[in-house]
């Protein structure tokens, strides 16, 4: 058993279908299940859809958690299924007239906002350029800030397979990346 | 991997805050409310009061109808109305 003592009465009380511990619950768990979502798919959007469906399937089959493993690598898992399970789904092809749109709103006189944002979409359109595994192997470890032990036990990999993806994450994003010079980093 | 990409994955990957309508999306439905036991006595009180006013106007009616006429009373009268 992995799961602390308050952390346990409230999943127990939501087993047993209380609402306030589903609640509780939610906020303890929404902004990374949201920010997984957020950073795997790049889109507001499909993360809503993500993490909408990530909580229903949670509240759907928690009596179903034993308590074996950790209740996080179990609601990280649900959410990277989800993830993945949407990614299928549809094919994205909203950022680009996002940016467009946001490039239209936005006012001449923000155009320190305009390039930051600029700088923002060509990390984010890097990573999303990542292979489906790469980029989850990614977000964990950035987002989450996940072990490499953690990730195996979330993508149900070894320790090998996750370091391995890491490391050509690494080379591509340094390769397609190579051209933000120092200060670009920390706009 | 170099620092400055570590450095440029960790502040472009940071976490979010989930948007406020997300919870309006998930929140479980209300549990139904328990039928009140005095609803569930009423419906058999219905139904015998039901009953007992259906007995009542057959019964009723019944013995306030005039007998039939017999036949050949019916007979005779038709072919001797005239007489």
């Amino acid at each position: 058993m992995v799961l602390e003592g308050s952390e346990r009465e409230v999943i127990e009380a939501c087993q047993r279908g209380d609402r306030e511990a589903f609640r509780i619950l939610f906020v303890t768990y929404k902004d990374r299940v949201y920010s997984v979502a957020f950073r795997y798919s790049g889109d507001h959007a499909a993360a809503l859809d993500i993490a909408q469906e990530t909580f229903l399937k949670l509240f759907a089959v928690i009596r179903d958690f034993r308590g074996d493993s950790s209740f996080d690598t179990w609601i990280y898992r649900m959410v990277v299924n989800c993830c993945l399970d949407h990614k299928r789904r549809c094919r994205r092809l909203v950022p680009f007239a996002d940016g467009l749109l946001a490039g239209l709103r936005a006012p001449g006189d923000h155009l320190k906002a305009i390039l930051r944002s600029e700088r923002d979409d060509r990390v984010r359109a890097a990573i999303d350029r990542l292979s489906p595994d790469l980029r989850m192997a990614v977000v964990l470890r950035y987002t989450e800030g996940l072990s490499y032990e953690q990730i195996a036990e979330v993508l149900g990999c070894s320790q090998g397979t996750v370091g391995s993806r890491l490391n050509r994450a690494h080379k591509v994003l340094e390769r397609r990346l190579s051209h933000l010079r120092e200060g670009d980093g920390r706009v | 991997m170099s620092d400055r990409m570590e450095l440029i994955l960790t502040e472009r990957l940071a976490r979010v805050e989930a948007p406020g309508e997300l919870w309006e999306l998930v929140r479980p439905p209300a549990q139904p409310e328990p039928m009140p036991r005095r609803a569930w006595t009423a419906w058999p009180i219905a139904a015998g009061v039901m009953i007992l006013i259906a007995v009542g106007t057959f019964f009723l009616a019944a013995k306030g109808a005039p007998p039939a006429p017999r036949l050949h009373e019916s007979a005779c009268l038709s072919c001797h109305v005239s007489l």
